[in-house]
Parts: structure tokens; sequence; C-alpha cells
């Protein structure tokens, strides 16, 4: 079964939920290009109620990052993260 | 025979004069290492050396195959030091793409760096071409010698004295030799020489009066002309060049801001993507003095939303495709100008020493006002296709135009239409070239491929979706298959570079046709959720 995590990614990459996995990320899978990169941030900032810094932008590029980082996010809760 | 010495200048000459001025400013920071004028030349010479057995040896090409990486910017200095042209080749394309453009070239030497060095190998495992290969970072050269290469590796390069006298470089000798999409399935080569170059370079140096205290972005790929204006401006004013890595180009303020950049160039996509995740603050980027955009239409609210996040810069349109070195038409954007119909920013007019016309399709001249397409000459023109007679005669045109007086045109196959100040608005293609992310991508290489990859009967690939008029992928349709379409996608991605693959192959049973009896290609993009194709 996939988490909220996947199922975000997925939509946005157009992509299966099981084949998110946490090592996939911008330049290592051809969906995940400039533009849906761009669309994630956004997609995760709404999913989660959160705002992501240019720095964000930046280093938030496998799904491992984003799942590290959103652990870490004020206001999320533990439950939401999964 | 001995050639003598040129007095002339060449695209090396201002790099070479900063060099000799200033050797201890910075001349290139990329992947965290600043690199000075004085290292970089010596490494250029110490390569130029290696390329041409100590001036023993006449080389006309050198490939340069590397990631963003001081190998990179060093090789391709060191090819012109060696008195050849540099040939870019892309680690990131597919190893068959690289064939196809190593075979067409045939570079006579090879700067690699350590993370291209095995696609190099397997590149020219299938090629009766027998390169000598530089790679001048310590473990790569003993697999390649392995392989039967003519390797020169880091502990012979340490060894290699820069070289001292440097085998001249000819105004019409050509300085660099880029591919670009062609319509046949096959990568086509566009050969620029070093008084096409010289002449835009100067223009520029006018234009921007960089000094040693700028600071320039270095955002394109250098398989991509728009580079050779990131580095060679910057570098004949003794500034520095930031290389930004990928990811950095979807935060471009917090580039500029982290480095204190003056020059920002790059495609407007990047501004799409940075106004999207409202990252362009009012005042954000104070330090910019030129904001300069090409490669792709640059719609109006972009240019908007980077001039109020960088206030001090003057924001420029540019546009010019290869064949016209680097960019060919300028036109500086003022917030409250007249508005195009389309929301996207004149490309202005021709650089000083330019001609152009806007001719119909017999080639006649239309009136101001009327759309037709666009022909440029001047000293930009490149002198054609690489070892392609048949192309060049097709693009590159003599243009009558006083009963005594014919010109060489280049026939851009871009529509535009000249308004009555004598500004120029780019409408799009007159054929089914397009841009994606800035990419060139002719349609019809891709449909080629199909046929001949993949078997397709029909094939027709459309610019989708659509954002601010520009396309920001492709989806192919076919028919005749039995195969599902992702193992066209598939098969596609084994001779195509990743910008040129289809998102989407959709098989069909047949071709919607429109009222001429040809396959309609706004009938398959309306099938993409209504949206209009580019094309």
């Amino acid at each position: 079964m996939s988490d909220r995590l996947q199922d975000v990614v997925a939509g946005v990459l157009r992509l299966p939920p099981e084949s998110i996995t946490d090592d996939i990320g911008f330049g290592l899978t051809p969906e995940w290009d400039s533009l849906n990169h761009i669309s994630l941030m956004l997609a995760i900032e709404e999913a989660y109620g959160i705002t992501l810094s240019d720095d964000d932008v930046v280093e938030l590029t496998t799904v491992g990052a984003i799942r590290s980082h959103l652990g870490r996010a004020p206001g999320v809760a533990a439950g939401e993260q999964a | 025979m001995t050639l003598d010495a040129v007095a002339g200048r060449s695209l090396r000459t201002g790099f070479l004069a900063r060099a000799a001025e200033q050797p201890d400013a910075p001349a290139l920071v990329v992947a965290g290492s600043t690199v000075t004028y004085g290292t970089l030349e010596r490494q250029a010479r110490v390569l130029a050396a290696a390329i041409t057995a100590d001036g023993t040896r006449g080389v006309e090409r050198v490939g340069v195959f590397a990631y963003r990486s001081v190998v990179a910017y060093a090789g391709t200095l060191g090819a012109l030091c060696a008195g050849a042209a540099f040939v870019p080749l892309s680690p990131k394309f597919p190893v068959e793409r690289t064939r196809q453009m190593l075979r067409s070239a045939a570079p006579e030497a090879i700067v690699v760096d350590k993370a291209s060095a095995p696609l190099l190998a397997e590149a020219l495992a299938g090629l009766e071409l027998r390169p000598r290969v530089i790679a001048p970072e310590p473990g790569v050269a003993a697999a390649l010698v392995a392989q039967g290469l003519d390797v020169v590796g880091a502990d012979e390069l340490a060894g290699v004295a820069p070289l001292a006298e440097l085998p001249p470089a000819l105004d019409d000798d050509v300085a660099y030799l880029l591919f670009t999409s062609g319509t046949t399935g096959v990568p086509k080569g566009v050969a620029i020489t070093h008084a096409n170059v010289l002449a835009l370079l100067d223009v520029a140096a006018q234009r921007y009066a960089l000094t040693p205290a700028d600071r320039c972005s270095q955002t394109f790929d250098q398989t991509f002309d728009l580079s050779v204006f990131d580095l060679f401006v910057a570098w004949g004013a003794g500034a520095c060049v930031y290389v930004p890595q990928p990811i950095d180009l979807l935060a471009p303020v917090r580039f500029v801001q982290k480095n204190g950049l003056t020059l920002w160039f790059s495609v407007p996509s990047v501004v799409a993507l940075a106004v999207k995740k409202s990252m362009l603050h009012p005042g954000a980027m104070p330090t910019l003095r030129y904001s300069l955009f090409c490669g792709e239409p640059l719609p109006e609210a972009s240019a908007r939303a980077w001039q109020t996040a960088a206030p001090a810069s003057r924001v420029e349109n540019l546009y010019g495709p290869t064949e016209l070195t680097i960019y060919c038409f300028e036109h500086v954007w003022r917030d409250g100008e007249a508005t195009q119909e389309n929301g996207i920013v004149s490309i202005g007019r021709p650089l000083p020493g330019l001609g152009a016309l806007v001719v119909d399709d017999d080639l006649r001249p239309v009136p101001d006002g009327e759309p037709g397409e666009l022909l440029v000459c001047g000293p930009q023109t490149s002198p054609g296709y690489w070892r392609d007679a048949t192309k060049t005669r097709e693009r590159f045109v003599d243009v009558p135009l006083s009963p005594t007086r014919v010109k060489r045109f280049y026939r851009t196959g871009d529509r535009v239409v000249r308004g009555a100040s004598g500004d120029y608005t780019y409408l799009g293609r007159a054929d089914n070239q397009i841009k994606v992310l800035g990419f060139r991508v002719e349609l019809g290489e891709i449909e080629a491929v199909l046929l001949r990859d993949g078997n397709a009967v029909q094939a027709i690939a459309v610019g989708w979706p659509v954002e601010d008029g520009r396309a920001a992928g492709i989806v192919a349709f076919v028919t005749g298959v039995t195969v599902p379409g992702e193992e066209l996608v598939r098969v596609v991605s084994r001779t195509l570079p990743t910008y040129m693959v289809p998102s989407r192959v959709i098989v069909l049973d047949e071709m919607p046709l429109n009222a001429n009896g040809k396959i309609d290609r706004r009938a398959l993009a309306a099938q993409l959720d209504d949206a209009a194709p580019v094309a």
C-alpha cells in the first residue's frame, strides 16, 4: 500500500504510486524534470500546508529528502507524513 | 610549408589577453572550485600540447565530452589553443546519438572527464574512428588504454609543458561545430567560423561593456551555442563565470544572490518556473545589471516579474538560431511598452551589421505589417551545415536585392512580422520545429526515429503540454504497431536526448485527416486535454 507522500509524488509525475521509492529524484528519473520539480514543490506545499524556501527547492531533490524534511517541518503531524 | 604567424584575432584571443593581464583573477567558479585565469590558461595550453603532440600534429576538430566541470572548460579552451574547432558532446545524450555526432564530426582528439569516460569508450567501440583521448583526471586512462585507445592520461599530462607557440586560427577556420536536431532522424552539424563569432563578440563587448568586476551566469549547456556567449563575452572582459548545477536553475534568485551576479542569461522557462513558485520578490536581485533571455519566446509577464525582482537591471530579449551565431536580434524591454497581441515581447531589430528580410514562400519581400519568413544576412552567417551541401543549399540562399546585388541569406524558418516602428515580432515556426525548454527540436526527427526504430507506419509528434505559448514536452501518435506506447518511448530513448523523448506515445488505429487529406495535427493535439499544438 502506498503512503501519502508517494501518492503526492505519483500524482505529479504521473507514475504508479508503488513505483515511488525514497531514492528516486530530480534528474534520476525522466519524469522528474525541472517543470515537474516545481509542480511537485507546489503540490507538497498544498498537501502539507507548509511553505518551502528557495533553499528547500534546491535541496529537496529526492523522495527521501522530502520525507525527512516533512519529518522536521513544524505543523506536519507524524501521522500526516506517511 | 609554414603558415606565417597570424596577427589577427580568433575566439581564444580575448581570454588569452586577459589571462596575461590578470593571471590571479577568478575566471570560473564551478562545482565549488574557483579557477583563476592563469590556472585555466595553463591547463588549456597543456591540453593543447597533448592534443597536437607538442605542436607537431595538425588537428582540426577536438571533441569535448564532459559534464559541467573544469575539464569541460579547459578542454574547450585547449581545443582553441590547439588551433582546432571544439565540438561539444554530451554525456547526457544516449550513446547512439553521441556515435552519430562522432561519425559526422570525426574529431582527431577528444577531451573527456572521469564521469564520461566509460560512455566515450562505449560510443567509440562501435566506430572505426580512433581519436587521441585526453583524460586529465587521475584513474581514467587505464580502462581506456585497455580498449586499445590512444590515451594521454593524468600521469602523462603532469610531464607535458604548456604549448607556448599556438598554431594559428584563421578567420574562416571553424571555431566550433554544434549539432542540432535534424529532420531526417540524424543530428546535423552547424559550422561557425572565428569571423562569425568575433562579429557577435565585438557587438556584445560594446553593448555590455563588462569589466573584471562583473560576475556572469553560465546557465546554458555546452551543446547549446548560447554557452559560447556565457564564456567568451565574460572572459573577453576579464569577468568571472559562475556555473550553476541543474537544480540551481530552479531557484535562480538564490543563485544570483549567493554569487552576487551582475549578468544573468538564461531561457525564459527559468523565469516561468520561478514565477510559478513565487520566488521573484521585489528587489530580490539588486546586483544584476543585465538580464538576458534567449532560446524561446519571452512572455511579457515573465519580463515584468523578473524586472521587478531585479530593478537595476536591463532586461533584454534576444533571438537567433545557431546558424546565425548565438543571436542576431535584440530588444531592450521596458515596462509599459506597446504590448504585442500574443503577449510575447518583441524580438526587436537586427544587430548592427546584419541585414534582415521578411519574405513570402517565393522569397519575395512582403510589406511591413504582413507576416512572412525571416531571412538574415551578414558576418554572423554560418558557412553552412557540416559536410552537407544539399541541406546548406536549402537553407542558405542567394537573394537578389537589386539587379546588380545579390546577398547570401540564411532562411530561419521562423515566421515574423515587421511593424511600422521597425521592430519585429516572432509569430512561430513555418515548419515543424519547436523549442522544448529552450532546446531546438525538429518534430520530424522524432517521427523519423519512430518510423525507423519503432516500425510505425505513420508517426506524428506534437508539442504538449503548452504553457505560455511554449511546449513543455512532446507527445507522439503512431499507427500500424502492435506494441504498447510505453515500449516505443523506450525505443526512441535509445537514440534521442531526454528533452526529445515523448512523454507518451499513443497508438491509434488511424490518423485523423483534415479537409486537404493531410494528417490533422490539431485534431491529434485536441485529444490531449483540448490543448493546442505548437507546430
